[in-house]
């Protein structure tokens, strides 16, 4: 899937100043190139980071919760280096559906990779997912040494 | 409630439901939306991740369609958030529909968030072009 750009147009007239032009074009290539590292290639929606997450934690997990409606979580790419999580994977909203005709599509389409930073150490070898109503959770312990011992307060 | 509510990533933020102002303050979301039609019949397919699917509710009348799917908490009662993308909050869309359809033939479908509403297009009498003859 293309990824979705928008180009500024010289639409006739006068001819702006080379300078413009190349100001013009400058910016073009810039702005492409910022789309695609917010957006990677995902099509459609916002130009927002995707798949939306949640960072939570208790004591002894790190919680990484992300919006992922109709995926095949089978496909979808997780790993935990360090203490960067990277979740990735592509979702295809028009599969099937070459021969309909489109009233309107708003739905993101396409690749998507994104990697977030944990606040500590997790132990890797326990890391587990699920996907559940759309919802990827991704449940990281926290490695021993970051998870801080309870302290008893000597009385006396 | 004094919350900041941030625009949710899968659509705008709107606090006032059909009938009006919500009694109470609740997130409210429009859903991302795909719609096609085929020669038998339109097809919705909405991005609800996260709603319960027991008590997402689908209403037809009056050539309006209507959409509410309420988003619980996905946190568990010890855990502190840290950073938050989305929130709980209810699902909500109306849509006006411009072909008729069979209220009684529709069908909905919920798969890992995404609502897929079939609605079958009207059979019967469908109106004609009357050739006007010149005389």
């Amino acid at each position: 899937m293309r990824p979705m750009r928008l180009r500024a147009r010289h639409r006739g007239g006068l001819a702006p100043w080379p300078e413009l032009m190349d100001l013009r074009r400058e910016f073009d290539r810039l702005f492409d190139q910022l789309w695609r590292d917010v957006w990677g290639t995902v099509e459609g929606g916002t130009a927002e980071l995707y798949p939306p997450i949640n960072l939570s934690q208790d004591a002894d997990h790190y919680y990484v919760r992300a919006e992922l409606p109709g995926i095949d979580p089978q496909q979808l790419e997780l790993l935990v280096d360090g203490r960067t999580l990277t979740i990735a994977g592509h979702r295809d909203t028009t599969a099937g559906l070459e021969q309909v005709s489109w009233h309107r599509r708003e739905r993101p389409s396409g690749a998507f990779r994104r990697s977030i930073a944990l606040p500590g150490d997790v132990d890797q070898s326990r890391v587990e997912a699920s996907y559940r109503n759309g919802i990827l959770t991704v449940v990281l312990p926290k490695a021993e040494a970051v998870r801080g011992r309870r302290i008893q307060v000597q009385v006396g | 409630m004094g919350e900041t509510r941030p625009l949710s990533p899968t659509g705008r933020l709107d606090l006032r439901t059909a009938e009006g102002e919500l009694t109470r303050a609740e997130n409210v979301y429009e859903p991302a939306v795909d719609i096609y039609e085929t020669a038998e019949a339109i097809t919705l397919l909405v991005d609800i991740p996260g709603a319960d699917p027991a008590s997402v509710e689908v209403d037809f009348q009056d050539d309006r369609l209507r959409l509410r799917a309420p988003v619980p908490v996905h946190e568990g009662g010890t855990e502190t958030i840290l950073s938050r993308e989305f929130y709980p909050g209810v699902y909500q869309r109306e849509f006006v529909l411009q072909i008729p359809v069979s209220p009684d033939r529709i069908e909905a479908h919920l798969k890992d968030g995404v609502l897929r509403l079939v609605l079958p297009k009207a059979q019967g009498p469908q109106p004609r072009r009357i050739p006007v003859r010149l005389e």
